[in-house]
């Protein structure tokens, strides 16, 4: 599925398999995508980035709740979930809520569970993330101040029957010049 | 093509806006946190906190509590739980004024 202009999606007890990228969100310069709302949904065995919200346009208020993620062995070096917006204010309000992140076909290569480069308000809660590279790959947003990250209640290791990642959570180059003092 | 690739790397060490990572369970990992900030952010800033997560320790100089055995339980003999019940019951009993 490719999302490029929408108000409001709903997507509920689906199963989507095998595509390079199960969901696409994609709106292009001067779109938006709002509102795609999913639940009790799997992705799985992607042969890119399972979900991908990438796109110059603005992805906001989204949420994943009761899903699964997983990617294919076919292809190495591949993120479960890859939120790379490049619009200025980043992808805002996008909520994962008791996912399933697992590397169940043992993707080669550097894996990532969660691969965040274009985020602002980014919420992670109650989710189990095993069997990458990086179970968490967070790089905050190229706006000064605009990632706000919640990573809250989750397991990030051993789970469902799969092994640790290499790396928890990884948090790449950032500052707090904004709001320390 | 060069220029492009040094701007976009120096827009992405941007400031994080707020950072909370609390409560999740990360033991077992090879590595449980990889804490690349490039700006040492003290604790009590108010939008950053890195709490309560077994398999990361806060504080990384800090020796990991090791679990309590058993030869280091401490027992409360009950005759000085009784010593102290009856020198607090004139007191229980004393009218408020």
């Amino acid at each position: 599925m490719n999302i490029q202009k929408a108000g409001a999606v709903q997507i509920d007890d689906s199963d989507f398999i095998g595509a390079n990228n199960n969901l696409l969100i994609n709106p292009i310069v001067a779109t938006v995508v709002a509102s795609v709302q999913v639940t009790n949904t799997y992705f799985d065995n992607s042969n890119g980035s399972c979900l991908k919200i990438s796109g110059a346009g603005a992805t906001v208020r989204s949420m994943f709740v009761n899903c699964t993620f997983t990617t294919s062995a076919t292809t190495a070096g591949l993120s479960a979930v890859e939120v790379s917006t490049t619009v200025a204010a980043g992808a805002q309000g996008i909520d994962f809520v008791k996912c399933n992140v697992f590397n169940t076909f043992g993707t080669t290569g550097t894996t990532n569970g969660f691969l965040i480069t274009g985020a602002a308000d980014l919420l992670i809660s109650d989710c189990k993330v095993a069997g990458w590279t990086n179970g968490l790959n967070l790089t905050p947003h190229t706006t000064a101040a605009a990632s706000i990250f919640q990573i809250h209640g989750c397991i990030i290791g051993t789970s469902g029957g799969f092994g640790v990642n290499t790396v928890g959570i990884l948090l790449n180059a950032g500052s707090c010049s904004l709001w320390c003092s | 093509m060069l220029i492009l690739s040094v701007f976009y790397s120096t827009l992405g060490a941007a400031a994080y806006g707020a950072l909370e990572i609390e409560g999740n369970n990360c033991s077992g990992n090879t590595t449980a946190l990889t804490n690349n900030l490039t700006t040492n952010i003290p604790a009590t800033a108010s939008r950053y906190r890195i709490t309560d997560n077994s398999g990361i320790n806060p504080k990384g100089a800090v020796t990991t509590p090791g679990v309590p055995t058993a030869g280091t339980v401490v027992t409360i003999p009950q005759d000085i739980e009784f010593k102290f019940s009856q020198e607090m019951v004139p007191l229980l009993l004393r009218p408020l004024w």
